[in-house]
Order: structure tokens, then C-alpha cells, then sequence
């Protein structure tokens, strides 16, 4: 149980990725920390932003071996009572400084309220779509645009959303990197760098039981899955 | 013999090298093991105040080494702290059993910045201190 978990329930293909993605969490760490202990003087700037960098890849390839393990039930992702606003403002902590590179508006609202979920692979969902949605406002469009991470509380599920401005993504792409997985950036056009990210958080939110959707609130359109709420859970 | 503040048990030595400079940099004193032989050894040599561990040693179990430093007298009570890329639940273990060890923290590589770690070696030494 205390050493690296072995992915022996992963496909052949899978399982070389999730060697290359192991192997690639060393170097990036290291990239990330020597950053963090050099930024002083004139560099601090670039040192911060090459931390930065190689802390937000370093997530990248630890969301997708969790996604990788989830999927395959290599890894069952352990169900505990999350409180979902306690996990936004977490997501919202780590990803303001990209929001606040890109000039964006950003910020969260939330109607607080606790689920069963894995609180890691929620985590790791929420922050997907804060980067998709993120780099979706930062392409050549006009004005400051907006994104919000969302939770609403609706009768007996939290909806737990990522809005912005701007969102070229449908509910058909999502079926299309549903369909293309690790391969979605063959896709082009919307998916080209949106659907590695896209179909972690699809998985992530298939293995807590819920789904991705394309939704629009409050003028502004992003991707949404809904959760039980765990009152509702603890009567089943 | 001066004791060393800190032994860091890192198979990445580079990593090491860099966690070895930011607890300099708090004025705490370290040596660097890359393998459970040599984490003993220094251990024996530089009598470390606080251990920093990755449970991921090449050829070896973290938590084997954990047991067997414990088995020493003189180590008993050494706070150990992990610092792994092994998450919390892939460790599985509860936080009784990590006060049982003598585990006075665990934190996620990806996750944990030099500032967080430095920041809770100095704590478990200021709490020594009272």
C-alpha cells in the first residue's frame, strides 16, 4: 500500500502515458520549487511565472493519472461528506493568479452545501473546467471578460458550474472529446487545446456520478455538472 | 558533535539540494540522504532533530524505513514529516496511526510549497522549544 500505485488495469496504451506522466511529475516539481526558491531581483517576475507554469502542468498530469485510475477502477475515488464551497474557493485560490494574468474578471459565487463525492477528484474536476474556461476567454476577444465558479443549491443536487463570457464549447463537443479522449486535440478548432482538459473533468465527473453539461446563467455560458446533496443521500 | 537540524531522505538529489538550501536559507542546518542505507548512516553520523521523508525510495518501502528507524532507541521520538508524492489517501493511513509513528506532518509534493514546508519544520522546532 506505501508504494507508487501500479496501473496494471490500464489498457497497454494507457499505461505508457501514465509511465510518461509519473516520470514527468519529478522534473516539473523541480522546475517549480528551484523557481520558488530563486525569485529574487530582477528575475522574480519570470521565476514566478516559470513556478507558475510548471505548478499548473504538474496538476495537469496529476488530475489526468487520477482521472486515468478512476476510470479504469484502478483507483476508486472514496466517497467522504465534501462541503462544496470549502473545494471552489480552494480551485479559486490556485487559479486567480492565470485569471489575473489573462485580465479577467474573476470570482465565485457560491450557495454553499455538502455532497458525497471524493473531494480530490472534485477538486480536480473544477479546476479542468476553471482552466478551460479561462483560456477560452484569453482568445483575442475584445473587452474584459468574466468567469465565475458557481455552486447553486436546487432542491436536493448542488449544480456546480464554470461560467464565462465566452464559451465556444457545445454539448456535442463534449460528446466529441467523450468519444476522442487523450486524442481530442485531433479534433481542432474548439477541442485543439480544451480537450485533454475537457475529458478529464468529463471523467472525473462520471466517476462522482454526474454529468458534463453546456449551460447558460446569468448571460454568461459554461460547463455544469450537478451533485446530490448528501442530506438527500443519507435518507436513500 | 553539532547536531544536524534536518536529515532529508529525497532519492532526487537535485530536489534535495534545493530543499537543503531553502531550510539554509531559516538558518536550519541539513544533510542529504538518496537511499534508506544512506539515511541511516547520516542519521547514526549527524544525530537529525527532524526527519523530511519520500516514501518512494528506490528498492525500498518508505514505511519499512520508518519502522526500522524507529527501532533504534535513541530515534524514537525524532518527528518524522513526509513529503511525497503519495497523496494522503493512496498512504491510507489515519491520523492516530500517523501520531502512533511519530509522523508529525504529511504533504503532497505537487501541492506543497517550500514556504508551507519550511514554515511547519520551523513550527514542530518552535514547540520543541516551549
Amino acid at each position: 500500500m506505501h508504494n507508487q500505485p501500479e496501473d496494471k488495469n490500464l489498457p497497454s496504451e494507457e499505461k505508457l502515458l501514465s509511465a510518461l506522466a509519473k516520470e514527468l511529475k519529478n522534473p516539473l516539481l523541480l522546475i517549480a520549487r528551484q523557481a520558488e526558491l530563486e525569485k529574487t531581483g530582477d528575475a522574480a517576475g519570470a521565476l514566478q511565472s516559470i513556478q507558475k507554469t510548471a505548478e499548473n502542468t504538474l496538476q495537469l498530469v496529476d488530475n489526468y493519472l487520477l482521472a486515468a485510475r478512476s476510470e479504469y477502477g484502478q483507483h476508486r475515488l472514496p466517497l467522504e461528506t465534501v462541503g462544496v464551497g470549502s473545494v471552489i474557493y480552494e480551485v479559486a485560490n490556485d487559479i486567480a493568479p492565470y485569471a489575473k494574468a489573462g485580465k479577467i474578471d474573476f470570482g465565485m459565487e457560491v450557495k454553499d452545501g455538502e455532497v458525497m463525492a471524493n473531494r480530490k477528484g472534485l477538486k480536480a474536476a473544477i479546476r479542468c473546467l476553471s482552466e478551460l474556461v479561462i483560456a477560452q476567454q484569453t482568445k483575442g476577444k475584445d473587452g474584459r471578460q468574466k468567469v465565475r465558479i458557481r455552486a447553486e443549491r436546487e432542491k436536493e443536487i448542488i449544480s456546480v458550474s464554470v461560467l464565462g463570457s465566452t464559451l465556444e464549447i457545445t454539448n456535442k463537443d463534449i460528446e466529441l472529446a467523450r468519444q476522442l479522449q487523450g486524442n481530442a486535440h485531433l479534433a481542432g478548432g474548439k477541442l485543439f487545446d480544451s480537450g485533454v482538459r475537457l475529458a478529464i473533468a468529463d471523467i472525473l465527473a462520471g466517476s462522482l456520478g454526474a454529468s458534463l453539461q453546456v449551460r447558460q446563467i446569468d448571460g454568461l455560458k459554461g460547463l455544469n455538472f450537478e451533485l446530490a446533496r448528501s442530506t438527500q443521500l443519507s435518507l436513500v | 558533535m553539532k547536531a544536524t537540524d534536518i536529515l532529508i531522505i529525497e532519492p532526487l538529489e537535485d530536489l534535495a539540494k534545493v530543499l537543503a538550501r531553502a531550510f539554509k536559507r531559516s538558518g536550519l542546518s541539513s544533510a542529504i540522504a538518496t537511499t534508506a542505507q544512506e539515511a541511516i548512516r547520516l542519521a547514526d553520523e549527524k544525530a537529525p532533530r527532524l526527519v523530511v521523508i519520500e516514501l518512494l525510495i528506490p528498492g525500498h518501502n518508505g514505511m519499512e524505513f520508518i519502522h526500522e528507524f524507529r527501532s533504534y532507541p535513541e530515534w524514537l521520538k525524532t518527528p518524522i514529516i513526509l513529503y511525497s508524492h503519495l497523496a494522503p489517501e493512496e498512504l491510507g493511513l489515519s491520523d492516530e496511526a500517523m501520531q502512533d509513528m511519530g509522523i508529525a506532518g504529511h504533504f503532497y509534493k505537487p501541492t506543497t510549497s517550500l514556504g508551507k514546508l519550511v514554515g511547519a519544520t520551523e513550527s514542530i522546532f518552535a514547540r520543541e522549544h516551549n
